[in-house]
């Protein structure tokens, strides 16, 4: 197999201890971000899962303009000055959501958010939401529940993750090609370890790469902007916006007369007829009722990475403003970038196969980050380390562990949670919420009581398998929509009980019937430190572990070893 | 398999490294791209482009840094990165 260029070897030192210290701090942060951020994909669909309002059949027949009425009455007026968005149903949330501004006494304005669902025409308000488990997911995803610093610390856990990728990157440089396809379960533990933490992060790198880059650009952004938008633009922000999105251009007159316009209805079927392949996601109105009132479609097909849209209406007549607009796959690259970004990131591309081998490539970014905490603690268990260091390795791995691996049973009790605090109750999200940070947190602690790595992943496993297959039985049991009543009416919510019933199947019997536990405990031993040759029987056997059991790294091996037999000899 | 110690930087040379991977490198990602957009007629795609290219920079000087083994020789290309930029913003 051919062989790339590698560092020296004292690059390929300094470069492997960077890699080890940015990736151990950032691992437990980075596992939580990796796993919510999968879930996160389907929030729309879990946010149909766990409310009973959503999981309604789409009615296509639903008239825009009555829900912003209702809504105006039952909030006492909305003032259409300011932006009016009007998020229309889908499949998975098949209400109108009206995002507006009502006044305040002070002259100021507030913004509103309710739903209608077009079935009762009841609303309800999003800001005391009865459920929130996808939007908890969602929060944690970006640390939201951290106040104001959380996207901070989430942007910094994404820029150092790049970091993390570029110096792997740089020491696995040699043996990249060979890393693409190493997959053995031969040699110890240490090697299985590394060999599926270098091979998994190979291969999932582009996937890794494009996530730091847009999470740091979602974290951080603020930090590229702010001294940019400073020298550049006298620290005028709206100059900044309005090169991203010419709607931002768009004035309308506060003092604008009442005016009976063309119904949002009508031109809502005049978009679908003009683009038939995509999605109306909402459309945001200026002046709504008044004579200079606008309205701009956003449009997607949730398939091409350009292919999001925005045309500007005239209410008064109809009319496109072509200098407002975005027209899908024809924008320019200044109008394209930031939506490219956002679809890269949040996988609104490529429809639901890409959606899936986002949460797959996902898992097995988990995976990677769990075998690099596990390298860490197994490099460091031997003769170069005293009792007390050893010891202090110990309880960081079980406490990384313990939290990454228990949010599997947490997730599992947070849906279950969603349906056995009764719909009705009121302020029931303070009492779920709590139920899940609190159960995860238990189930952490319990975990510090298992010395062996491999019993706390068995017993995770288990616990978190019996309580996934009892997610679709609850909610079968609360809601009375079983698998098979939701299959054809509510089919995503189907798919979400029988994701937790064959997770939950196949955790059982993975714990059960496939992992041995091991006799000796993890707890570190004391080791005669007067016998043998201290630290270069190690050396010798990681050279051949990074060399996949070659000794091809002879010149790079022998001055490292020599070096230690000169300061053994000295030393003694 | 941890890196041998003999071959990591101790002390102030180990700050000073982390000073200039974080402020230093930021410092440098941030001025650079500011001067690149002075210095064309549109600078929206330049800007928009560093939206992302910033973090890929930044990191790509972070680790820099520490390829090269002395930390002064690092903070001489960040300031020499730095300045430069910051003169290309005053002039324009």
């Amino acid at each position: 197999m051919k062989k790339l260029k590698g560092l020296g070897n004292e690059r390929y030192n300094v470069m492997f201890h960077t890699h080890t210290v940015s990736g151990i701090v950032i691992s437990f942060a980075l596992f939580v971000i990796f796993y919510a951020g999968a879930f996160s994909i389907f929030r729309h669909e879990i946010a149909q899962w766990e409310n009973p309002d959503m999981r309604q059949p789409l009615n296509e027949n639903f008239d825009i303009d009555q829900a912003i009425k209702i809504i105006d009455e039952s909030y006492g007026g909305l003032n259409y000055y300011e932006n009016t968005n009007i998020w229309l149903p889908t499949e998975e949330s098949p209400v109108l959501r009206v995002y507006g501004a009502i006044d305040q006494t002070d002259s100021t304005t507030e913004r509103m958010a309710a739903y209608i669902s077009p079935a009762t025409m009841e609303v309800q308000d999003i800001r005391k939401p009865l459920t929130t488990v996808s939007d908890t997911i969602y929060f944690l995803h970006y640390f939201r529940q951290i106040p104001v610093a959380g996207i901070y610390i989430a942007g910094l856990v994404a820029l150092f993750f790049l970091f993390a990728i570029v110096t792997g990157l740089l020491i696995h440089w040699k043996n990249l090609l060979t890393k693409m396809y190493a997959f053995t379960k031969k040699g110890s533990w240490k090697s299985i370890w590394t060999n599926a933490h270098t091979v998994l992060g190979v291969i999932g790198l582009p996937f890794q790469a494009m996530y730091a880059v847009t999470g740091a650009f979602l974290g951080l952004l603020i930090l590229i902007l702010a001294p940019a938008s400073v020298l550049l633009y006298n620290g005028d922000q709206e100059a900044l916006v309005s090169k991203v999105n010419p709607a931002a251009a768009l004035t309308v007159e506060k003092d604008a007369q009442p005016f009976e316009h063309l119904s949002l209805n009508e031109l809502y079927q005049k978009v679908r007829l003009e683009y038939p392949e995509f999605i109306v996601k909402n459309v945001n109105t200026r002046n709504y009722g008044k004579e200079d009132a606008v309205a701009f479609w956003n449009i997607d097909d949730h398939q091409g990475i350009n292919s999001t849209g925005s045309l500007a209406m005239r209410l008064k007549d109809g009319e496109v403003l072509k200098e407002y607009s975005l027209i899908p796959n024809q924008k320019t690259y200044s109008m394209s970038i930031i939506g490219f970004i956002f679809k890269l990131h949040y996988s609104t591309y490529g429809g639901n196969v890409m959606r899936v081998i986002y949460f797959i490539l996902a898992m097995i970014t988990c995976f990677m980050i769990i075998s690099g905490i596990l390298i860490w603690r197994t490099a460091r268990n031997n003769k170069r380390y005293t009792l007390k260091q050893r010891n202090f390795h110990h309880r960081i791995t079980k406490w990384y562990l313990a939290v990454c691996l228990s949010l599997f049973p947490a997730f599992a009790i947070l849906f279950l949670a969603n349906k056995l605090v009764p719909i009705e109750m009121t302020d029931r999200i303070s009492v779920v919420n709590p139920i899940f940070f609190l159960s995860w947190l238990g189930l952490m602690i319990i975990g510090m009581f298992w010395n062996k790595y491999s019993l706390q992943n068995r017993n995770y496993l288990f616990i978190g398998g019996l309580l996934s297959v009892l997610v679709p039985i609850v909610n079968g049991v609360v809601t009375q929509q079983w698998i098979w009543d939701t299959w054809n009416s509510a089919h995503w919510v189907a798919y979400i009980d029988l994701f937790w019933f064959f997770a939950g199947v196949s955790a059982l019997y993975v714990s059960l019937f496939l992992l041995k536990i091991k006799d000796e405990t993890d707890i570190p031993q004391p080791i005669d430190y007067q016998e043998g040759d201290e630290g270069v029987d190690d050396l010798v056997s990681e050279m051949e572990d990074t060399e996949d059991g070659k000794k091809e790294n002879v010149t790079d091996v022998e001055p490292a070893l020599n070096s230690q037999l000169a300061i053994k000899g000295v030393s003694n | 398999m941890p890196a041998k110690k003999k071959y990591l930087s101790s002390g102030w040379k180990r700050v000073s490294k982390i000073l200039a991977v974080i402020f230093g490198a930021y410092a440098a990602t941030a001025l650079l791209h500011i001067a690149i957009a002075k210095s064309v007629i549109d600078d929206t795609p330049v800007l928009l482009t560093s939206t992302f290219t910033s973090f890929i920079c930044w990191v790509g000087l972070m680790v820099m840094i520490y390829l090269i083994k002395k930390a002064w020789v690092s903070w001489s290309i960040l300031l020499v990165i730095i300045s430069i930029s910051s003169v290309i913003i005053y002039m324009l």
